[in-house]
């Protein structure tokens, strides 16, 4: 098994289980906030990791996807 | 004989007891007993310090499973604890020519216990034979009349706290020396991680709610801000809807509303009377102690303690949220009333009924916490005289009257739109003018307005608004969980409580989980959740409170705990190495995360790390190279306080940036902070800061 590429726990799927749970957190939610702002996931993304409230990990997670896609 | 629990209890009863009221304390060596006269009696009044027994291990071996113990004298257990021994030999001394043992500690579980330990382990005396003292607060009145209504032992009561002992014994000991040689296997340190019974699901609450907080994704909502004008002054009103969950609505409504005139459609107006809080029992004590004044429930319990022990208040260990009918209010609020802060409101109340308000839960020994009326013996501290004042105006507030407030509410319209406006009229105060300071409420007028007035809506705004994640746990909330879960005692949650923290599971007083406490929480959790479950923990405690109503005994209880632990530890030791790699793999990241700061800006192949200096116990930041004489670059760290690193380095000088956990107080700055060009503001504050709280410790005692 090797490590979660955020925490170095191991790792699941893509991440450990709970970077795997906020990641799945971040694409469920787009849907409500798309609806509700009209943002792209870009732009969601960016308001996401500005918000004080935004939970660690689905912060860290946020910033990986970020990193990678070069957003 | 009289066997109390502490040396102020001893001199309480010795005084209350003698005819003279001046008992005669002879010393020996360190320690002392009273000598008074009762009617025919001469009394001999002795004193534990708590406990003065304890369970140790008898077989061999620092490893698991160990099940067998005894009672020894605690010194055999605790090495720093000298001054039992003396206590010990005066008991066992003097307990040769007595006619009669009389146990005169606490009335609970844990008193009951100390008791009967002593009388059987010092007094050397068969407690069967032995009588009980049963009060609820130290007064002369109560003590005599305990004294001439002697009890039988309550043993039901004494064999719940033994086994409570003994089961805490078992799986404290085990548990933690399974976790600690896991350790140990995995990478051949000696690291103790501790858990125990009650501690496992306390951490496993702070865990999850940790989870929650840390997987949370706000969700957007607007919220219509309407300021208006009527006869030229300015009213701020609220949309009918709170949350509108769409930008677009959101622009409809802004849209429909701006520069238009609505009309005052109706006026509301609800009157609501709220009944006196009941009285306090330890809980409410404790969570309205940490609202009103921000002690911690242990600090409550210890300084509730100490006003007991002073005559100034009732046991604070007590479920009971009544007042029983037997109890004299009239003397206590006579008592009060010879009091300069209380006399005003203890006359006014003496006029009434003397009617209390009664709260739903019992205690089968204790009345609810309420002041004796009795003048402290000894001067409060500033602290004691604060949780006093609190209790004094929760007793006096449970004989007044229902507070009435109208809550009054303007209906504005506007086509199918509706806006509010708000105010809060307090009719008659009641009770809460004797909860005074600790009694809160916003009283707001309504504005001038009638129905049919035309209100002209000038700006209207949406703002974007976040759903919020839900709160961490503070002391007093932890606290309240345990209960509502029915986990430990009144008397062993808040050290439970404290220990989630004391252990380093937890961030300062915030309850963040630390990287060890998720280290420890995640192993359990994939390995034996088990040790983290409430429910054998509930049923245990169950089992404990029947054997107290007699609906079981003390050795089926144990027998089971023991199989259980067993099994729990046959378990753990399949999965050993897992365990072990799993905790050792948490141990590096928690020490990666507090002891290290960053590679060493002056040899640069060196790590900083926190280090406490041998000689003072100060704690500084030193390089990892220093060892091997290479590198000699220090920087001081703040004394107090949690350091963690952050993300980040200084934009004034360039160093690692930290974050400084102190209380309830969280602040950031660098490891160069006493030298860096950007912080000698922070420096001057936190000097004014340190010599203002020097001040306050020298006329307070320290918290
Ligand atoms: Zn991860």
């Amino acid at each position: 098994m090797s490590i979660c590429p955020i925490c170095g726990r191991d790792k699941q799927d893509k991440f450990c289980s709970y970077h795997q749970t906020a990641y799945d957190n971040v694409k469920e939610m787009y849907g409500q906030w798309k609806t509700a702002a009209g943002l792209s996931w870009e732009e969601y993304l960016h308001k996401i990791s500005d918000i004080e409230s935004t939970g660690r990990w689905i912060r860290e997670v946020i910033e990986f996807i970020m990193q990678q896609d070069g957003l | 004989m009289l066997v109390t629990e502490k040396p102020t209890a001893a001199k309480k009863i010795a005084v209350a007891l003698d005819d003279s009221k001046s008992p005669r304390e002879v010393k020996k060596g360190r320690t002392s007993y009273f000598e008074c006269k009762c009617g025919n009696d001469d009394l001999v009044v002795v004193y534990a310090l708590g406990h003065l027994f304890e369970l140790m291990q008898t077989e061999k071996g620092w490893t698991y499973p160990r099940l067998e113990n005894e009672w020894v004298p605690k010194y055999e257990v605790d090495k720093k604890a000298t001054n039992i021994k003396p206590i010990i030999a005066l008991i066992k001394g003097l307990s040769k020519n007595i006619d009669m043992f009389v146990v005169a500690t606490d009335y609970d579980i844990e008193g009951s216990l100390i008791g009967y330990l002593t009388l059987l382990y010092a007094c050397k005396t068969d407690p069967s034979n032995a009588k009980r003292m049963r009060f609820s607060s130290l007064t002369e009145s109560e003590l005599r009349n305990a004294f001439d209504n002697l009890h039988e032992l309550d043993f039901p009561l004494i064999e719940s706290g033994q086994i409570r002992h003994e089961v805490d014994w078992l799986y404290g000991i085990n548990m933690t020396r399974a976790l600690t040689l896991a350790i140990k296997k995995a990478a051949g340190w000696f690291k103790i991680v501790s858990t125990g019974r009650v501690q496992g699901p306390a951490l496993s609450f702070v865990a999850q709610r940790e989870k929650e907080i840390n997987l949370f994704l706000p969700l957007p909502y607007w919220m219509i801000q309407v300021v208006a004008y009527h006869n030229n002054k300015e009213l701020e009103l609220e949309y009918f809807k709170r949350h509108i969950s769409t930008v677009s609505d959101g622009k409809s409504i802004v849209e429909s509303l701006s520069d238009q005139t609505a009309i005052v459609d109706k006026i509301n107006r609800r009157t609501v009377t709220q009944l006196p809080h009941p009285p306090f029992n330890l809980s409410s004590l404790q969570s309205e102690a940490y609202r009103h004044l921000g002690y911690k429930p242990s600090r409550t319990l210890d300084l509730a303690q100490s006003l007991y022990l002073n005559s100034a208040i009732s046991y604070p260990r007590t479920s009971s949220e009544q007042l029983p009918d037997n109890l004299d209010l009239k003397a206590i609020l006579i008592g009060l009333s010879s009091m300069k802060t209380y006399a005003d409101m203890a006359v006014t109340i003496l006029k009434g009924p003397l009617k209390p308000i009664q709260g739903k839960k019992t205690d089968p020994a204790h009345p609810a916490i309420h002041p004796t009326g009795e003048k402290p013996t000894k001067k409060l501290t500033p602290s004691e005289q604060k949780l006093y004042d609190l209790i004094v105006r929760r007793f006096f507030s449970v004989f007044g009257e229902p507070l009435v407030k109208d809550h009054l509410r303007a209906d504005i319209i506007w086509e199918n739109h509706k806006l509010y406006t708000r105010g809060l009229q307090i009719q008659k105060l009641g009770w809460a003018e004797y909860y005074g300071p600790f009694f809160k409420t916003e009283e707001k007028s309504l504005p001038d307005i009638s129905e049919g007035d035309s209100i002209h809506l000038s700006s209207v705004k949406a703002e974007e608004k976040h759903t919020l994640p839900p709160a961490r746990f503070n002391p007093a909330s932890l606290l309240k969980l345990l209960e509502r879960e029915n986990l430990g005692t009144k008397s062993t949650r808040s050290r439970i409580v404290d220990s989630v923290r004391s252990r380093g599971y937890t961030i300062a007083d915030r309850f963040e989980l630390s990287t060890l406490g998720y280290a420890l929480y995640e192993t359990l959790d994939h390995y034996m959740s088990v040790m983290l479950s409430p429910e054998m923990t509930r049923q245990l405690e169950k089992e404990m409170e029947d054997i107290q109503q007699g609906k079981t005994d003390r050795d089926s209880v144990l027998a089971k705990a023991r199989t259980n632990l067993l099994s729990i530890l046959k378990e753990f030791k399949e999965k050993e190495e897992q365990i072990g790699e799993e905790l050792v793999k948490g141990l590096q990241r928690y020490w990666k995360e507090t002891e290290e700061l960053g590679p060493c800006p002056k040899c640069g192949n060196g790590v900083l790390r926190i280090v406490q200096s041998p000689k003072t116990g100060k704690r500084f930041v030193g390089c990892s190279n220093y060892k091997e004489g290479v590198c000699d670059q220090t920087f001081p760290l703040p004394q107090k306080g949690t350091v963690t690193p952050l993300e980040k380095t200084c934009p004034y000088c360039d160093h690692q940036m930290i974050k400084v956990l102190s209380g309830r107080r969280t602040w950031e700055t660098c490891i160069n902070w006493t030298e860096c060009p950007g912080r000698q503001e922070d420096l001057k504050a936190l000097d004014e800061r340190r010599s203002k709280q020097s001040k306050k410790d020298d006329g307070e005692d320290s918290s």
